[in-house]
Parts: structure tokens; C-alpha cells; sequence
């Protein structure tokens, strides 16, 4: 980042190889649908590259990111909280399911697997769903996600829990 | 094994293990990638980024600046308050600082002696507000008289302020006015001269301003050595070296100061006497001076 500051397109480019999937994933699962999440990724790194003069080399690079995109969804949120009935869940799994091809019928039972951690990721409250991305997606610590999101470690601790039991408890079904 | 216990387990694995149960299904996970326009997009906007001068960062609000300003603004007003402070005394009656006011002040030292000499008996000091217009009117018919032409410096014992005036080869438009000022002044100067010390202290024009002032004045002031200009330097220095006896006699009317002078011989006090006819002889070379004292050294 501290090269791209500096002028060098192609280490931007290499930043953006190599988060471009995490961050698109964490937004796309953080809003819910893809309309949004192209906004919010086109506009997250907008704002990284407004802000490269800013950048510090002890903040993580993946941090600062998700940073970024953690206060666009919360605006977000504030302005327009999704509210996905069942029927919306569906669609958005739809629109993430993977392709026919790379679905063999052996797979199924795995499928059924994802398809309702899916679900269950998408009834989550923002709040929690979040803190899971943040680890499962971003790969961040507890410490690490408490000061992105600006809650207690503690708080975080709490919501993990809250989303780990809801999604034993679907998978129970 | 209670269902908390695995809850917390497998929470403390998810946290510590980036390859957990849930993790490892989680990204089994379709895996959405932005598409081809999206990155392009991205990758375009920051390219043109790198080409533009980079941002510069807001300037950081000097939270110093105001402060400087306030203490810049109240040195200010502490400086012209200290530059007009003497201005607003001197307004108020407060001497001006200078050459011509030292005299007046050390002529005002040595006023109350005088006063009870030269009065008896001696009345208090007269008030600040009976003194002023005299003071003001004197200055007035030193402007006039100057703007007209100044007039030779009169025999300083003379006591006719007509011929005083008449000496003065004024125009005589100038002369009308310095005779009208000049019958003022014997009115007003007549209602102070009597206790004539506080108005010694206030006669204190600047040399050159004095000089031609000075007839209708003294002739127009019983006491007229209350309104004498200030002496020159030299006359000054001279004082130094009198008693303050000889200097207190000095502001006596010559009559009564040759009186006093004649009273110490009498007494025996030769020098005291000497002394006082020495400073009387450089005040008034011109006096005549009674036989006894003619010869006194």
C-alpha cells in the first residue's frame, strides 16, 4: 500500500488479486444481494485508494479494508435494514449457489450442508453475521474484530456464540 | 458433556483454529468473486488515482493561531494604553513631561515659601478650577502674539502693560487682539494673583513661546513674577548653587527683595545679603540699586 501511496499501480494491483474475493464475499454476505454488494465494494475501494496517503504500516492491510467496507454496510443498514423474508433468502442463495457443473449429485448431502449454513447466515442478526464473516472470512482475531466493529472483546465473544449456537441449532433440524 | 460445554468448545476452536469444523464448511461455500466490469472498474479508477497528484492531506487546524492572536491583541492594547497614558494625565493636569515642565515643577517646590513672603498672610493654595483659564488664556495670547511678531523682551521690572505693549511692533490687528486678551487677563489673573503660588507652577511655555508673552502678563499680574517665562539653562544652573533663602527672596518683587537684602546687612548676615544681591544683579542688570547696597560685592 505504502508503494502504491508512492505511485506504483502494479502494487495496487497485486493488493487487489489478492483481496478482492475476501472482500467481495464479506460484503455479498454482509447486504445480500449483488447489486449492492458491486456498490460497496466499487465504493470501498474508492475510498482505500482517496485515503492511501493515510495508510500506516502497522494498521493490517486486510484490517484497514474491511475497515473501510464495516462502515459503508453500516450506513448502509441505517439508511435501508434489509429485511429478507424466506423468499429473499432463496434468491440471494440462488445467486450464490455455484455453478450446476461444480455440483456433483455425490456432493448433495454437503450441498444440503452449505445450503443451510447459508440460511442460517442470512437469518442472523447484522450484528453477529458480521463478527462470523470477520473471522471465518477476514480471518481476524477476536481482538481484531472487536476494534473494527468497536465492541468489547467480550461483546464479540458473545455475538460468536449467539451465531454458533443458531447455526447448531440448524443444522439440528 | 452438557450442550453449553460443546458450545464453548467449539467456539474456543473456531476463535483459535483457522481451520475449524465451521470454518472448514463455511468455505465450502460458494465462493462469489466481483465479475470482469466490476474489477475493471476498480483497477481503473485506481490507476487514474496514481496519475493525479496524490491528495494532500487537510491542513491540520493550528489550534495555537487564535491563541497567538488573543495575546498579540492584548499586548497591542497594553502598548497604546502605556503610549496614552501621559496624554490623558496631562489632560487631566498632570505636567507634561519636559524641560520647561521641570522648571515649573521645581518652581512649584518652592512656591508655598515664596507664597507666604511675598501674600501674607498666606492663604491655602487657590483650586485647580480657578487657575486653568488663566493658564489657557495666557497660552491663546502667546499664539496670537507670536503669529503677529514677537515682541522684545521688556525691561523686567516694568510695570506699565501699555507701554509694555506698545513696545511690541506687532501689526495692529495682532496688538488689538493682544490689548482685548491683555484686559482679560488683568481680570482673571487679579482673582488668582493674590495666592499666585499654584499659578507659578503653571507657567512653564516653552522658552521661545514665553518671551514675547511675557509683557502683558507680568505688567497685567501684580505678582507678576508668578507668571515669569522659565529661566534659560544657564540662569537655571546659577539657581543651583543659591540657598534656597536667596532662591525663595528671588521671587520677591525687586522693592521688597532689595528690601529683604538691606534687612540681612542690617542683621549682620553679610553673605546671605551678598548672595542675594548677586542673583538680583544677574535677574536685573538693570535695576538701580540703593547707595548701601552699590558697593556690597
Amino acid at each position: 500500500m505504502l508503494a502504491y501511496a508512492q505511485g506504483d499501480v502494479r502494487a495496487f494491483e497485486a493488493l487487489y488479486a489478492r483481496s478482492r474475493g475476501m472482500l467481495y464475499r464479506f460484503i455479498l454476505r454482509s447486504v445480500g444481494d449483488r447489486a449492492s454488494a458491486d456498490e460497496l465494494f466499487q465504493e470501498t475501494w474508492s475510498r482505500l485508494v482517496a485515503a492511501r496517503e493515510r495508510y500506516r504500516v502497522e494498521a493490517k492491510f486486510t484490517t484497514w479494508l474491511l475497515q473501510i467496507a464495516h462502515n459503508l454496510i453500516v450506513d448502509t443498514f441505517r439508511r435501508t435494514r434489509p429485511q429478507a423474508d424466506p423468499d429473499e433468502t432463496e434468491a440471494v442463495f440462488r445467486t450464490l449457489d455455484a455453478p450446476e457443473s461444480e455440483r456433483p449429485e455425490q456432493y448433495l448431502s454437503e450441498f444440503e450442508q452449505r445450503r443451510r449454513l447459508q440460511l442460517v447466515l442470512d437469518e442472523l442478526p447484522p450484528a453477529q453475521r458480521e463478527a462470523f464473516l470477520l473471522r471465518v472470512e477476514g480471518g481476524l482475531g477476536l481482538e481484531a474484530i472487536a476494534r473494527l466493529t468497536g465492541a468489547g472483546q467480550e461483546t464479540v465473544k458473545s455475538r460468536l456464540r449467539y451465531a454458533l449456537a443458531k447455526i447448531r441449532e440448524k443444522f439440528a433440524e | 458433556m452438557s450442550g453449553d460445554e460443546n458450545l464453548e468448545r467449539e467456539l474456543e476452536s473456531f476463535l483459535r483454529e483457522d481451520d475449524s469444523r465451521l470454518a472448514a464448511l463455511y468455505r465450502k461455500l460458494p465462493r462469489p468473486e466481483p465479475d470482469a466490469a466490476l474489477d475493471a472498474a476498480v483497477l481503473a479508477m485506481a490507476r487514474r488515482a496514481a496519475a493525479a497528484p496524490a491528495p494532500r492531506p487537510a491542513p491540520r487546524r493550528r489550534h495555537w493561531l487564535p491563541l497567538l492572536g488573543a495575546a498579540a491583541t492584548v499586548a497591542l492594547a497594553v502598548g497604546i494604553a502605556y503610549r496614552l497614558a501621559p496624554q490623558l494625565g496631562n489632560q487631566r493636569g498632570v505636567p507634561a513631561a519636559g524641560g520647561a515642565s521641570d522648571a515649573a515643577r521645581r518652581e512649584e517646590a518652592q512656591a508655598p515659601a515664596a507664597t507666604t513672603q511675598a501674600a501674607p498672610p498666606a492663604r491655602p493654595a487657590p483650586p485647580a478650577a480657578v487657575t486653568p483659564p488663566v493658564e489657557t488664556d495666557r497660552r491663546q495670547l502667546q499664539k496670537v502674539e507670536n503669529a503677529a511678531a514677537p515682541a522684545p523682551a521688556p525691561f523686567p521690572g516694568a510695570t506699565d502693560a501699555t507701554a509694555a505693549a506698545a513696545k511690541a511692533p506687532a501689526p495692529a490687528a495682532a496688538g488689538r487682539v493682544a490689548a482685548n486678551r491683555e484686559a482679560e487677563m488683568k481680570k482673571s489673573a487679579a482673582a488668582v494673583s493674590e495666592s499666585a503660588a499654584a499659578p507659578a507652577s503653571m507657567s512653564a511655555p516653552a522658552p521661545a513661546a514665553a518671551a514675547p508673552a511675557e509683557p502683558a502678563l507680568r505688567v497685567g499680574t501684580p505678582a507678576g513674577n508668578a507668571f515669569e517665562a522659565p529661566k534659560p539653562a544657564k540662569d537655571r544652573a546659577q539657581d543651583h548653587a543659591y540657598s534656597a533663602a536667596v532662591l525663595r527672596n528671588s521671587r520677591l518683587y525687586p522693592e521688597s527683595w532689595i528690601a529683604e537684602i538691606q534687612r540681612l546687612l542690617r542683621a549682620g548676615r553679610r553673605e546671605e545679603a551678598r548672595q542675594n544681591l548677586e542673583l538680583f544683579r544677574s535677574k536685573y542688570p538693570d535695576y538701580r540699586l540703593p547707595e548701601d547696597l552699590r558697593d556690597l560685592p
